[in-house]
């Protein structure tokens, strides 16, 4: 196993949860409001798309990753309408609103690429990477901290500013409270209208940028229904995590591990089928999601509210 | 003299002419803003239509081809969600399904079809019944969100059919294109239509369709399915099983959505192509939404969706346009379809207190449930 487990699989587990943690750090928001929310693979999805659009037009990775977010943003604003205006049942919205993201993103790939399947720019480059002074000369801690692209700092840096946004400010409490109580929130003199619409579009904005993150960073490629589950592994890292980001960050660095490790097998002929591989994170996150619904199911006690 | 007729009809007849005429228009809405979007992209704004006029007129075999999976899939939708069972994995039991049935065949192919077919037919019922009861238990012994858990169970079997396609079940020589071996003749469906892939399958499904249409509104099973799925607490103070109950729903959910790869499987493509669904699971959302999960207008809409998919892929091959402008339209018949159902909502409400403005939203919506309970 030595050869298995050391710093580089931690460097690829920091990788490869990235754009998992953005958009569950996007989606966490408006499930802390109660607004069940699990269109952020739809978003993420559109997000891949329009990064790779974005980069084939200008040949700039940043302005790909903006391309990106802005386009979950506009995306969410139907899901937003949808839900918040004409009340639509949140679970059957969010079916709606993933499949359109295949829908749209499969359609486009025709006439805006003029192909199908799939589509790599051909300029596409690399992010540059992000060596940290002095802690790249530690070893083992240097080898999984440094040396990442911007985003995975970033990332990080969003989970801190989730939880302080989320804790400390009034405007996170807010949330909190239209989550909880949306008729005392009204009395405190809080729109939950404008709450529920902040939420859908940070949830947008950040499941873009995590989606063009997945097709600009680490695919490099567009591909039909490229997301493939991630924006439901997000999704259940958030259930996991209670909506509390750093529980939620922790959970997609579970997800992360399965997924790293995985790859890792891969490549050393472990024996083990690389589709075999690809179930681990899946059936983790069923074991994560039925494992933190027992400790609240236990902790609730009285089992009449879920079932 | 029409409105003179109009106001003689019983409400009986009346209200699902009315409400095939809201759904038609619907689709009509959902058409035209898809097309749209086609034209901006410049290729012919009457594509949909083209598409589901070759899907019936040109193609029909074609499109009963399509209807089959898509009534059953409707079906599995609807049972699930009369129950208040969110299964969004229909598509995992499906290709759990498929793989028994596979397997099994493959496996015993030395046993006489007599055996083999019903066994065969059986395994793969059992497999979809089991991969939804998996979502099931995970919700009434752990509480666990079965929405989620039936989603990411479906994601375990997508790989896991493509690991057993690449090893275990991986054909000797079968061609470019990767699948299982091809099954045993015996266990083959019979057609109904001579050249084409329509099998007695189609009419199992119309039979099922009509089965679970006396089972939820005519039986005492059918009854509680509702009751659980409408209310939960009314139901438990009714003395129901709540948790039996919901479980029973799943079962027949999964069960038929195993069918689903039954047929598929044994109907039309007697082997097992890798990854050959195509999204028939998630259709069945739709299909059952646009018939308002009654197993009986999930038969018309499971039609039209047929169509529309058939005719999408005879378009692709002649024109180009991609075929998933189909999945645009049900994405939004989808989306519309969920504000609708509110609407509804709110209209009885109005009718009920019309003083009452939106305060404690979540209870009036309770109240209106529970007057839906104790109707049904």
């Amino acid at each position: 196993m030595s050869g298995i487990i050391d710093a580089d699989l931690f460097a690829a587990l920091l990788r490869i949860s990235t754009p998992v943690l953005l958009v569950a750090m996007g989606g966490l928001f408006s499930m802390r409001a109660k607004l069940f929310n699990f269109s952020i693979e739809g978003y993420m999805l559109v997000g891949c798309f329009f990064s790779i659009l974005v980069v084939d037009k200008t040949g700039n990775l940043w302005f790909g990753l903006l391309g990106g977010a802005f386009a979950g943003l506009i995306f969410s604003i139907v899901y937003g309408f949808a839900v918040i205006h004409l009340k639509a049942n949140a679970i059957i919205a969010s079916v709606g609103m993933n499949l359109l993201g295949v829908g749209l993103t499969t359609f486009l790939l025709r006439p805006i690429f003029n192909t199908s399947g799939a589509y790599r720019p051909p300029n596409m480059e690399a992010f540059p990477v992000v060596n940290i002074p002095i802690i790249k000369d530690i070893p083992f801690i240097g080898d999984v901290i440094s040396g990442h692209t911007p985003l995975v700092y970033f990332g990080l840096l969003l989970v801190i500013v989730c939880q302080l946004l989320m804790y400390k400010t009034p405007l996170g409490l807010a949330i909190q409270s239209v989550g909880d109580n949306p008729e005392a929130a009204r009395t405190a003199g809080i729109n939950p209208k404008k709450i529920l619409w902040l939420t859908v579009l940070w949830g947008g904005f950040f499941s873009g940028l995590g989606g063009a993150h997945l097709a600009t960073g680490y695919v490099t490629a567009f591909s039909q229904e490229m997301t493939a589950g991630r924006g439901f592994t997000a999704f259940t890292a958030i259930v996991f995590g209670a909506e509390n980001p750093f529980l939620t960050f922790l959970a997609t660095l579970v997800f992360g591990f399965a997924d790293a490790l995985g790859i890792r097998l891969e490549i050393q002929g472990f024996g083990l089928h690389p589709s075999l591989i690809k179930t681990f994170p899946f059936i983790l996150a069923v074991l994560v999601l039925t494992i933190s619904s027992a400790i609240r199911m236990r902790k609730m006690k009285s089992a009449k509210q879920i079932l | 003299m029409i409105k003179e007729i109009y106001s003689k009809l019983p409400a009986k007849i009346l209200d699902p002419i009315k409400s095939i005429l809201r759904q038609v228009l619907l689709i009509l809405l959902s058409i035209a803003i898809t097309s749209i979007l086609i034209w901006i992209m410049g290729y012919s704004p009457l594509a949909v239509f083209d598409g589901l006029s070759n899907g019936i007129t040109k193609d029909f075999p074609g499109t009963l081809r399509w209807t089959t999976p898509l009534i059953l899939s409707g079906l599995a939708i609807a049972v699930a969600f009369k129950t208040g069972a969110w299964n969004l994995g229909v598509d995992g039991q499906l290709y759990m399904g498929a793989l028994a049935a596979t397997a099994v065949s493959l496996g015993l192919s030395t046993l006489p079809g007599v055996l083999l077919f019903p066994i065969t037919v059986l395994a793969g019922i059992i497999a979809g019944m089991l991969w939804a009861l998996l979502a099931g238990i995970l919700r009434t012994q752990y509480g666990a969100n079965d929405l989620v858990s039936s989603l990411l169970l479906t994601y375990v079997a997508y790989h896991f059919s493509d690991y057993l396609i690449h090893g275990p079940l991986k054909s000797g020589a079968y061609g470019p294109a990767e699948s299982s071996n091809i099954i045993p003749e015996t266990v083959w469906l019979p057609k109904i239509i001579e050249g084409s892939s329509v099998t007695i399958g189609l009419i199992v499904a119309i039979v099922l369709a009509v089965v679970l249409y006396f089972l939820i509104f005519r039986t005492t099973l059918g009854y509680e399915l509702k009751v659980v799925g409408s209310n939960l607490w009314f139901s438990r103070y009714g003395g129901i099983k709540v948790k039996a109950v919901y479980l029973k729903g799943m079962a027949i959910s999964g069960a038929i959505s195993g069918l689903i790869g039954v047929i598929e499987i044994l109907g039309v493509h007697h082997r097992f192509p890798i990854r050959f669904s195509s999204g028939l699971g998630f259709d069945g959302i739709v299909v059952s939404l646009l018939a308002s999960n009654n197993p009986l207008g999930v038969i018309i809409s499971g039609l039209f969706f047929g169509a529309l998919r058939n005719g999408s892929y005879n378009i692709e091959r002649l024109t180009e346009i991609p075929r998933a402008m189909v999945i645009i339209v049900q994405a939004i018949i989808v989306l519309m379809v969920g504000m609708q159902v509110i609407i509804k909502f709110k209209k009885q409400k109005k009718d009920k207190q019309s003083s009452n403005d939106d305060q404690s939203k979540e209870t009036e919506e309770l109240n209106t449930f529970n007057t839906n309970g104790s109707e049904g």
